[in-house]
């Protein structure tokens, strides 16, 4: 059986006839996501036949059960979304029922004295942060937007602004409800215990946020649908309401008082691009010192795409700012909180000031145009971001070149091959990316040190327009890249398993694809959940795996 | 026993082709050993013991025990205090305490791979010599395997935040006898601390690949897989160290302060002790406890103020000053000592970073044994669940005075485990009854009441999955996805 007339009139049983449609005009919107080039490519392949044949909005976890419940008796695939950002959330075969969560935009609780919040589906980051800084609380900076759900991206992979403080998504996670492909309810951490409070993460037993995500990515709707998770709150020395005084000039940040923030920009003199290499180590070896000494609540050391792409107010003030050599080359921001006290933030300053003389860094004048630029405009962004992805301003997409998680030195070797790969690949008889945003696209480079440096996180990007041949370009780029990546045996190739790539690379990892698939079946015995993920549940005959690598 | 149609006499022989015959161990006596532990866990003997020295040879039993259906227990500790190392249906015990290699330190990522049979000591000695040290649960046994303290997510004496996740990444011998690497050291490699030498990564990456198994894993009472290595987060050994107490008369009066310290975030190993528990660590021989006791203030916070390499005496100084501010907020009087005991602060600090050496275990060192009782809560809980352990004791009439008290933060304060223990004296039948009834009572009250057991060892395991719905159904789905045979240490979690 597939979606039908019958299971339709079912989930407009379930759900009133205002939160259940087939409507084209409404599923259409939910074919595509417009920009990352799979998405790209997706809209180019499934055109109309590939919209949802239903899109459904509950308001309940109780709601969403029955969805479930329905699909498994018609035997329809079903994909889960948060907002909408990744082409994971978009359907890929016909008959598809796309699950909204607009309605399910509640935070159920903020507890101020505990440090956690609960919260369904669609409540967004700025929502929730808003929320927290009126006690005293606040949450993890997206670099994908203000916009997006916690949720979502919690159980994906977010990567932050403060992410030296908070680690990234997986790290933010507490307990969590899941409806699972079949339509039970499993609770996990102190949620599964009713009279506990949802303060809690792991146990009773396994903690079972192994089960619900792994590596850099979740599952994808592969696995259920979350339906509300607890998350962390993190401690705010700010203000309870986000100061907007300067922000109609669109030229400044808004402020906070020094006595409780205070940013810094640390460049390394070099030539660049020739001296790339030691303007990354230096700023790795100040990580690895700020490690030691836990400071500061901001570590990042930012390329040419994102000093551009997140300090710029409008696609022309960009390429001007491009034009006008603003950011010659990466920088490193740190920015330093009063977690304790006034004086715990003097005492880090000093620190931080020994430590960048010791490394041989300057610290960036407040006349200078990078610092009046990323300082004047961006910096509180990392500990707020009041807007949305702003990677993609530059070309109405973007695409990630190469990422990983290791050390802070691995970090570095990463991005300095990405970049070098990138640019040979320029040069070289494709001249691949030619027609993408440049230099952006050669001099990426984001080392978010999480955790104080005990881990790190990359990417660098590339920015390809929304045409399908820049699409493939980019995949291609992206292609090479992963193939040094598995070629230097580097752990990226662990984190990025998902959907196809478990077929290709899960034996080079203890057979991890045979285990996911067991999983796959196990939870999902009739595929219905976002079929592809987290895994296909088949195992792939060599033929056919052959030809899947020839495909990439 | 578990062995199917094998006589005991014919898998010895067997397993003798697997490890050193010396190392197969079958007399009674020795498997007597193996049949307890601290815990009030009934004894249940195993077949034979095989002290293996690889993980070669860990994979080869389990396989062995595969083919023939024989239940596996692993043991790295050569102490237990839960039961989880009892064979709960008797088969083959793992005996891991010889792998005891650190076989990589790397002090620039702030980690240490180890093997299972590595005990804090062992460590910390080795650690101390590059100013580091791990990251340590309240003085450990001597014995305490480091793995087994992390997979049993004992928490750690500090409650900072990225220092609660402590496990990095794991060698693990799957139920089936597969070999299996998570996060970064998935990466094929000749061994694992071969990876950062034969691969371009520095182990620091604990995700997947697939599932994030270094969650997955720990909890699981070693019935998801036997983990043979692990790197794990280590930190640095301060430059400069203060140890402060505040005294309190009753558990509420801390509640306030103890949030707000952690919420500024002062210091580094931060914990909450009773007098009964702070007096079978300060006493200097067990018969002083009963004194000590009555002389100590009744709870004691206990905050290491702590300072590293750069301007440590600053950093020192604002956390001192942000202390005192909260003093006065809360009407505290910081104590640099206590009452009747001798350098105090200097006793607590030597202790901070080490395991118990001082004979007894400190437990223990009361009444010669005591049975624990410990789960998670919100701090403002912690007296409501007090009571609830008082009631019960009292109705059994149990000395309330005896009953040990501790508290620890974690993730800047926003759980506290909470455990309570009963000494008793091991020795006397009916007191050890005593204590038996009211830790099952006490045990179903606290769940009853919201306590949560995360930690979910014996009888503990019906207590709390009886009430969370369909969550025993997943972890016994993934169980029989990972060990479709069920040999792996079968009774534990309700398998």
């Amino acid at each position: 059986m597939a979606f039908s007339d019958i299971a339709y009139r079912a989930l407009q049983d379930v759900l009133g006839e205002e939160n259940a449609t087939n409507d084209p005009v409404v599923c259409q919107a939910y074919s595509r996501v417009q920009w990352l080039p799979p998405g790209v490519l997706q809209r180019e392949r499934c055109g109309l036949d590939m919209r949802p044949a239903c899109v459904v909005m509950p308001g309940s976890t109780e709601e969403v059960q029955r969805i479930v419940k329905i699909a498994n008796r018609y035997k329809f695939p079903f994909i889960p979304r948060g907002s909408g950002f990744t082409f994971t959330a978009f359907p890929t075969m016909a008959g598809t029922l796309v699950i909204d969560p607009k309605r399910m935009n509640r935070i159920v609780e903020l507890n101020e004295q505990d440090m956690y919040a609960v919260i369904e589906p669609y409540v967004s980051f700025v929502g929730l942060q808003s929320e927290a800084m009126k006690v005293g609380l606040t949450i993890p900076t997206p670099l994908a937007g203000a916009h997006v759900s916690c949720l979502a991206n919690y159980a994906w992979h977010g990567a932050y602004g403060n992410s030296w403080l908070t680690g990234i998504g997986a790290q933010n996670l507490l307990g969590f409800e899941l409806v699972l492909p079949t339509g039970d309810i499993v609770r996990s951490g102190s949620m599964a215990c009713p009279e506990a409070g949802d303060f809690w993460n792991d146990g009773p037993g396994p903690d079972l946020r192994g089960f619900l995500r792994g590596g850099l990515f979740g599952h994808a709707g592969g696995m259920g649908v979350v339906t509300k998770i607890s998350c962390k709150l993190w401690q705010w020395p700010g203000p309870a309401v986000w100061p907007t005084k300067g922000n109609a000039k669109m030229k400044t940040s808004s402020g906070f008082p020094e006595d409780q923030f205070r940013w810094y920009m640390i460049k390394f003199p070099c030539k660049y691009p020739e001296q790339e290499e030691m303007e990354l180590k230096k700023s790795a070896e100040l990580f690895y010192e700020m490690g030691k000494a836990e400071i500061a609540a901001v570590a990042t050391h930012l390329a040419k795409q994102f000093l551009y792409t997140y300090s710029s107010q409008t696609k022309q003030d960009l390429f001007d700012n491009m034009e006008k050599d603003v950011f010659p080359c990466g920088f490193v921001v740190v920015g330093l909180q009063a977690s304790t006290s006034l004086r715990q933030l003097e005492y880090e300053e000093k620190v931080l000031k020994e430590m960048v003389a010791k490394v041989g860094g300057i610290f960036v004048k407040e006349d200078e145009p990078a610092y009046q630029t990323w300082i004047g405009r961006a910096a509180n962004e990392w500990l707020r971001f009041g807007n949305a992805q702003r990677l993609a301003r530059p070309s109405d997409n973007f695409s990630i070149g190469a990422s990983n998680v290791d050390s802070i030195d691995m970090i570095v070797y990463d991005i300095l091959e990405g970049n070098k790969i990138e640019r040979e690949l320029l040069a070289g008889p494709k001249h691949l990316g030619k027609d993408f945003v440049q230099p952006l696209s050669v001099h990426g480079g984001w080392i978010s040190p999480q955790e104080y440096g005990y881990w790190c996180l990359m990417t660098t990007d590339v920015f390809p327009e929304q045409a399908p041949d820049q699409a493939r370009e980019a995949i291609e780029i992206i292609g090479n890249i992963a193939r040094q990546q598995i070629k230097n045996k580097s752990s990226a190739t662990i984190v990025h398993l998902l959907g196809p790539a478990y077929d290709t690379l899960g034996p080079m990892f203890g057979n991890i694809h045979l285990i996911m698939k067991k999983f796959k079946n196990e939870f999902d015995p009739h595929n219905l959940s976002n079929p592809g993920y987290a895994t296909r549940p088949d195992v792939l005959s060599p033929e056919e795996l052959q030809k899947m690598a020839g495909g990439h | 026993m578990g062995a199917g149609e094998f006589s005991t006499e014919t898998f010895v022989k067997d397993l003798s082709t697997i490890a050193d015959a010396e190392r197969v161990l079958s007399d009674p006596e020795t498997l007597k050993t193996y049949a307890h532990d601290t815990s009030l866990a009934p004894s249940r003997r195993p077949d034979a013991v095989v002290k293996v020295r690889s993980t070669l040879e860990v994979q080869k039993v389990v396989k062995y025990a595969n083919e023939h259906g024989i239940p596996v227990t692993p043991r790295s500790s050569a102490t237990g205090f839960y039961g989880a190392g009892i064979p709960q249906e008797g088969g083959i015990v793992i005996d891991m305490t010889l792998m005891k290699r650190i076989l990589r330190l790397d002090t620039r990522n702030k980690w240490v791979l180890v093997e299972p049979g590595v005990t804090y000591g062992e460590l910390q000695k080795e650690l101390a010599k590059h100013g580091m040290r791990a990251v340590n649960p309240l003085l450990p046994h001597k014995d305490k395997s480091v793995i087994t303290s992390l997979l049993e997510r004992e928490p750690r004496l500090t409650p900072k935040h990225h220092l609660d996740e402590t496990i990095m990444t794991m060698e693990v011998v799957l139920p089936t006898g597969e070999l299996f690497r998570t996060g970064a050291m998935a990466i094929p490699a000749s061994a694992p601390e071969k990876v950062p030498d034969e691969a371009h990564s520095d182990l620091c990456n604990s995700m997947g690949p697939g599932i994030d198994w270094y969650r997955l894993i720990p909890g699981s009472l070693g019935t998801y897989g036997i983990v043979t290595a692990m790197n794990m987060k280590i930190a640095f050994i301060p430059t400069k160290q203060k140890v402060i107490f505040f005294g309190f008369k009753n558990l509420e009066d801390s509640i306030e302060a103890f949030y707000k310290i952690e919420r500024k975030q002062i210091g580094d190993e931060c914990f909450l002790l009773n007098s009964s528990y702070l007096a079978s660590i300060l006493a200097s021989a067990p018969d002083d406890i009963d004194h000590m006791r009555s002389i100590l203030p009744p709870y004691v916070l206990i905050l290491n103020v702590t300072a590293g390499e750069w301007l440590p005496e600053e950093k020192m100084d604002y956390q001192m000053e942000a202390l005192e501010d909260i003093s006065r907020t809360y009407l505290l009087k910081p104590m640099e000592s206590l009452p009747g005991v001798q350098e105090a602060e200097k006793v607590i600090a030597d202790r901070l970073y080490q395991p118990w050496d001082n004979g007894a275990y400190w437990k223990f060192r009361a009444k010669g044994a005591s049975q624990e009782i410990f789960f998670l809560t919100t701090l403002k809980r912690s007296p409501e669940f007090l009571n609830i352990v008082k009631t019960v004791a009292q109705a059994h009439d149990y000395p309330v005075s005896h009953i040990g008290l501790y508290l620890q933060p974690k993730q800047w304060g926003r759980a506290f485990q909470m455990e309570v223990s009963f000494p008793y004296n091991p020795e006397d039948m009916l007191e050890r009854q005593q204590v038996e009834n009211i830790y099952m009572q006490a045990s179903q009250e606290l769940i009853n009441k919201g306590a949560f057991f995360y930690r979910v060892y014996g009888p503990w395991a019906d207590m709390v999955y009886s009430r969370t719905g369909n969550l025993h159904d997943i972890i016994k789905k993934i169980k029989h996805i990972l060990d479709p045979n069920m040999i792996l240490n079968p009774g534990k979690l309700g398998f």
